[in-house]
């Protein structure tokens, strides 16, 4: 791990990450239904995700899983950045 | 012992669930490497030492709580199938986050057997799960499987017979994992206690269901509990806690704990080629140009020029044309019934129309399409696919989940009805099932079509763009007028996989075998109805009616019976549009005109059928309409358009 972006440790959702960049997971947000579905997917607090793509879809890659997401859904997680990661 | 129980088999989307069940009986289920591919369940057979029992293939949950109506199937066999054994199959690699699942389902207290499969997968990345450390921690039976290759596959179904030879165990609850933190244990204890109903389904299991808002759950409890429902609302309103996040973060934890010891990671994660593929298929600027790489290829070279044009040329040229016909003709002949001559060799004949457009421009058509579309399915292309076209399916009031079954719809519309169940909102299944109905050309329409405009390239790009345009224009108007909005878009995307020839091939002969069955009764009452039709006059009738509408397109009024044909087989009418050409009767601009409204017009019965049985009646004939008017609007502007430009009749 090489920390050359500067590590953000605001809250911050995690649409606003950059390509590449790592961060924990916060706080999921939306609606009860929505929440399920990200759970399912295995994104909930305390899970450490990468962001692998921006667009067209938020494309998070957790553990083994990679999951895609409209920016609609991907807003409601809430990240803390850990820095891009190598 | 085992004798007339039920298995079922259940687990998240895309693990491999229908190759176990193919395996575990004879018979066949659609395998393909996306998430949603079982919509139904299927039955199957399993033999044990005591006897038969039956196997369950259900559609792909990622834990009790369902999200679309296909889900909904696997939970209702759950709470009301009467099972005996549930076998949850995971992913090796992904066993953490799948975990939580299993705890869910030995919480219902149905006897349980954990499938860890693509174990070989696991191994690629170096992760090496101990699978006797596993049982030990979770008390139940633990397999670990190739299913692909068959490994383990045997000591499955020893486990299978081993289990259901035992007493029934239900409603015990091996909970050796410990309780849920008192913010969740408390509330849960007083619901139990207070429930009142009988339940086949366990009521703990229910309780933790309602605690966090299911639907189902709350719908069977205020059945079974009447007036005390209120009571259980009360209890879990009074906490106004986070339920879901409790329980699904209790999980988690708990997963990764008994993980702890029992998969080893050896060593570190290497990019492989096909990584390397896989973040191509995924970045928007590599995916677009594999799309049109993939549809030129597949779809144009190897479907259109190919399927469509030398392999019909040769059997319908060749073989029908100077072997089979005369032949047939020749035994017909001999036939004391003069009406039965009529019945078989009529230009609407049994064999001169059914059985030639079948087998000669038909079937070889459809064989390479599904061939090609098996490929393509295997590969894993179409989840990167839907995730690339999102944004753009939003616009018409769908969103990339809707990419599966419009694509599947190339290759047969009826099937591709069937899968609309994997969309989340009835919007979208109207809408899909809609844009279905008009304007996705079956694989043996497209083909037809194709081979017919290939001789002019130009004639080809706008009858494709016509009905990108017609596609577009409705899809858009539709989600302006109907209430609603497209629901959000997510889906798991799998690796990229090389494609098992063996699977691609027993996948494309299934289809194939089931397309037949379907054909082979419709081309018999095809050409009795057309017989029939022209014997007593309808057809003339029919063809009066319609002149004006095919007059407004600018097309001869003897097109008329293609488009009749049509309507029982869209694939038919296309081929009754290429005799036509064969034997000189169209003008480009006709051929034009008539192959889109052709590939808009209604959809065959056989979707139809299908359609209503998803939509129901009053939804399927506002369907039926809306295509109608769709088709020969598209038609009169397509011609005015052609008309208009000074090249006229000469493309
Ligand atoms: N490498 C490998 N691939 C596998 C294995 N088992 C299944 N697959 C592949 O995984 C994909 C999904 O298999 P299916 O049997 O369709 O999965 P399913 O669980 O029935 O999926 P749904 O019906 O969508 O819920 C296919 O491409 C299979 O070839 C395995 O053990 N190893
Ligand atoms: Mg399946």
């Amino acid at each position: 791990m090489k920390g050359k972006v500067k590590i953000r440790r605001k809250e911050m959702p995690v649409t606003a990450l950059n390509k590449g960049e790592e961060g924990i997971i916060v706080k999921v947000g939306g609606s009860e239904l929505e929440r399920r579905k990200l759970f399912a997917l295995g994104l909930l607090p305390g899970e450490v995700i990468i962001l692998e793509e921006g667009y067209p879809v938020i494309l998070l890659r957790s553990g083994y899983t990679l999951a895609a997401l409209d920016e609609e859904m991907a807003k409601n997680i809430f990240v803390r950045s850990l820095g891009v990661h190598q | 012992m085992g004798k007339g129980k039920r298995v079922v088999l259940v687990g998240r989307p895309n693990v491999g669930k229908s190759v176990i069940f193919n395996q575990l009986t004879s018979s066949y289920g659609m395998v393909s490497n996306y998430p949603g591919t079982t919509v139904e369940v299927r039955k199957g057979t399993g033999e044990g030492s005591g006897g038969s029992y039956q196997v369950l293939d259900s559609p792909g949950i990622y834990n009790l709580l369902p999200f679309s109506k296909e889900e909904e199937v696997t939970l209702n066999i759950l709470l009301e199938g009467n099972i005996h054994l549930v076998v949850q199959v995971v992913e090796g690699k992904n066993i953490e986050k799948t975990l939580p699942f299993t705890f869910q389902l030995m919480e219902t207290g149905f006897p349980l057997v954990l499938v860890v499969n693509m174990l070989d997968e696991g191994e690629r990345l170096g992760i090496r799960i101990d699978l006797g450390e596993l049982e030990k921690k979770l008390k139940i039976p633990v397999v670990g499987t190739v299913s692909t290759r068959g490994r383990g596959i045997n000591k499955l179904k020893e486990t299978i017979d081993k289990e259901l030879g035992k007493k029934l165990t239900k409603w015990k609850i091996p909970f050796a994992l410990g309780d849920y933190p008192p913010a969740v244990k408390e509330p849960l204890q007083k619901m139990v206690s207070h429930m009142e109903g009988y339940y086949k389904f366990n009521k703990r299991a229910l309780a933790l269901m309602f605690l966090q808002g299911e639907a189902r759950a709350e719908e069977i409890l205020k059945k079974g509990e009447g007036r005390n429902y209120r009571t259980l609302v009360k209890i879990r309103e009074k906490e106004s806690r986070d339920f879901s996040l409790l329980i699904n973060s209790w999980r988690l934890g708990k997963a990764r704990e008994i993980l702890q010891g029992a998969v080893h990671f050896s060593r570190e994660k290497t990019i492989s080629r096909r990584d390397l593929l896989s973040r191509i298929t995924l970045h928007p600027l590599g995916g677009l140009p594999l799309l049109f790489l993939v549809l030129y290829i597949g779809l144009y070279k190897f479907v259109g020029i190919f399927g469509a044009g030398t392999l019909v040329d040769y059997l319908d040229g060749q073989i029908f044309e100077l072997w089979v016909i005369p032949h047939l003709v020749g035994a017909i002949e001999h036939l004391p019934l003069p009406g039965l001559k009529y019945l078989f060799l009529s230009p609407y004949g049994i064999i001169t129309l059914g059985f030639r457009y079948g087998l000669a421009i038909v079937l070889p058509i459809v064989c390479t399409f599904f061939l090609f579309l098996s490929v393509v399915e295997d590969s894993g292309y179409l989840p990167r696919l839907a995730m690339l076209l999102d944004r753009f399916f939003k616009k018409f009031g769908l969103n990339g989940r809707s990419v599966i079954p419009l694509v599947l719809g190339l290759g047969c519309g009826t099937m591709a009805v069937l899968s609309t169940r994997t969309l989340e909102g009835e919007r979208e299944r109207f809408i899909a099932v809609f844009l279905l109905a008009l304007g996705v050309p079956c694989s043996a329409q497209l083909g037809i079509i194709m081979a017919m405009l290939a001789m002019s390239p130009a004639a080809l790009v706008i009858w494709g763009a016509a009905l990108l345009v017609v596609l577009s224009v409705c899809g858009y108007l539709m989600d302006k007028f109907l209430p609603g909005k497209p629901s959000k878009f997510y889906m798991e995307i799998p690796p990229l996989r090389i494609p098992n020839p063996g699977s691609v091939l027993k996948k494309t002969l299934a289809r194939v075998k089931w397309y037949m069955k379907e054909v082979i009764p419709l081309f018999l009452l095809i050409s009795v109805f057309m017989v029939l039709g022209s014997l007593t006059g309808l057809l003339t009738f029919l063809t009066e009616i319609s002149a004006p509408f095919l007059q407004a397109m600018g097309l001869p009024r003897h097109l008329a019976s293609v488009f009749m044909i049509g309507f029982f087989r869209r694939d038919y009418g296309a081929a009754g549009l290429y005799t036509l050409l064969r034997e000189g009767e169209l003008t480009i601009n006709q051929l034009l005109v008539a192959s889109l409204t052709l590939s808009l017009f209604l959809p065959c019965i056989a979707q139809f059928v299908m359609i209503i049985r998803e939509q129901g009646y009053l939804k399927g004939f506002i369907i039926l309409i809306l295509v109608m008017i769709s088709a020969f609007l598209a038609g009169c502007l397509l011609n005015l358009f052609l008309t208009g430009l000074s090249w006229g009749g000469g493309l």
